[in-house]
């Protein structure tokens, strides 16, 4: 047996069988660690998986309308309408508070669309020259709340993406101009969704 | 999660005795994941938890390769004292757990004692021998196997490692303080714990063999 580096031609039965079980355990040793390798690459990775999906959740947290496609109501900077101060005079304009504050938009348009019809068909008949101081400013009030009223259906229908009977309304809003508080809004959105 | 319910105990240790590679990796991610998973529960030293594992692991692996575990009627068992097999009662993984609590403490002892050479040398002189009655069932070859085996395991491992590179892997005395970094040891010294290591493990293998009448 060489003193620096073991002769295999020198071993006896004994070192044989020893030197198999160094090399059985060691065998053990080696796959140990390649296995040790292959998990803590797979476990690397579904970290990196696992990080990379608190990235996204965390951004969605933030910033909630990050996958929602822009809107023309966003694009046109308009804020959404309020009927408040319509709440406690007409039943109607209540209705459509609470359908709105449940988020139903369907039956928002619907009932919309009826008041504002009843409303246009009224109004042709209207002549303002005949009316008396009471009756001029009962009819003020009712162009002012319609034309508020309107400006919510158009608010709905893009939202809604209804853009053509949007687009109908808007003009015809544009023309109430003096009872309308958001025309510049108007103009804005109408040039959105052209 | 652990699922032996795909692959049995009875599988992994065929598997693991023929070396099947598939099986070795899927019982090493299934222990791991088991061991990661309640190592917590058991022992408070997070920074030793791998190698806690992979020393009960090898032992693990190490009784299944050299049959002190084995499959009898499609059932584990286990060598006991008395040299006979009985079924094994709990699952390898709850084993590997009992051998990783051994480890613990093991590991506790002896890092009380910084192991240089000679501290090695001293310890090994007062390892207790191994007692492994004869088992009638066991093939004879098989024994020897197990008892070089458990006589290895008795050995320090830095031993256990000089003894496998100079023997197995047919490194030079050089290349062994190379690979162990021991820069400042000498050759000498190398080559005096190598020879005492190996004469240590020769004379407790025949003591061992003599005890049952085996011839080397």
């Amino acid at each position: 047996m060489s003193e620096e580096r073991f002769n295999p031609m020198a071993q006896d039965q004994l070192d044989r069988l020893i030197i198999r079980q160094l090399g059985e355990r060691q065998y053990i040793l080696d796959r140990m660690q390649e296995l040790d390798r292959a998990n803590n690459a797979t476990l690397g990775k579904r970290h990196l998986f696992f990080a990379i999906a608190a990235c996204v959740l965390i951004a969605f947290l933030l910033f909630p309308n990050i996958m929602k496609t822009s809107s023309p109501l966003d694009t046109a900077g308009i804020n959404p309408p309020e009927l408040e101060s319509y709440r406690n005079a007409d039943e109607d304009v209540t209705e459509i508070i609470l359908l709105m504050e449940g988020e139903e938009y369907d039956a928002v348009l619907s009932k919309l669309k009826t008041i504002i019809n009843e409303y246009d068909a009224q109004e042709k008949s209207i002549r303002t020259d005949e009316l008396d101081d009471e009756q001029l400013y009962e009819y003020q009030y009712g162009c002012l709340k319609n034309a508020e009223l309107r400006w919510t259906y158009i608010y709905l229908l893009v939202h809604e993406k209804q853009y053509d009977e949007a687009k109908l309304q808007i003009q015809k809003y544009l023309k109430q101009k003096n009872f309308a508080d958001h025309v510049e809004e108007a103009k804005r959105l109408l040039k959105e969704i052209k | 999660m652990l699922r032996l319910t795909k692959i049995s105990d009875s599988e992994v240790v065929r598997g693991l005795q023929n070396r099947d590679r598939k099986i070795e990796e899927w019982f090493y991610k299934s222990a791991n994941g088991y061991f990661c998973n309640h190592f917590n529960d058991i022992f408070f030293d997070k920074d030793r938890k791998q190698e806690i594992f992979q020393s009960a692991f090898l032992k693990l692996w190490s009784e299944i390769c050299d049959g002190r575990i084995r499959v009898i009627d499609g059932m584990t068992a286990r060598r006991q004292k008395d040299g006979t097999y009985a079924p094994m009662t709990c699952t390898l993984t709850t084993f590997l757990m009992a051998f990783a609590r051994n480890e613990f403490r093991e590991l506790v002892r002896s890092h009380r004692l910084e192991d240089s050479y000679s501290d090695l040398l001293d310890n090994m002189g007062t390892a207790e021998m191994i007692d492994i009655p004869f088992d009638g069932e066991e093939d004879v070859e098989e024994q020897k196997r197990r008892i070089v085996d458990e006589c290895i395991e008795q050995l320090p491992p830095r031993c256990v490692e000089v003894l496998t590179l100079f023997y197995y892997q047919g490194k030079s005395l050089d290349e062994i303080l190379e690979i162990r970094q021991e820069h400042n040891s000498s050759k000498n010294g190398l080559k005096t714990a190598k020879n005492k290591c190996m004469n240590t493990l020769r004379e407790r293998i025949t003591i061992e063999f003599a005890k049952y009448k085996l011839k080397v």
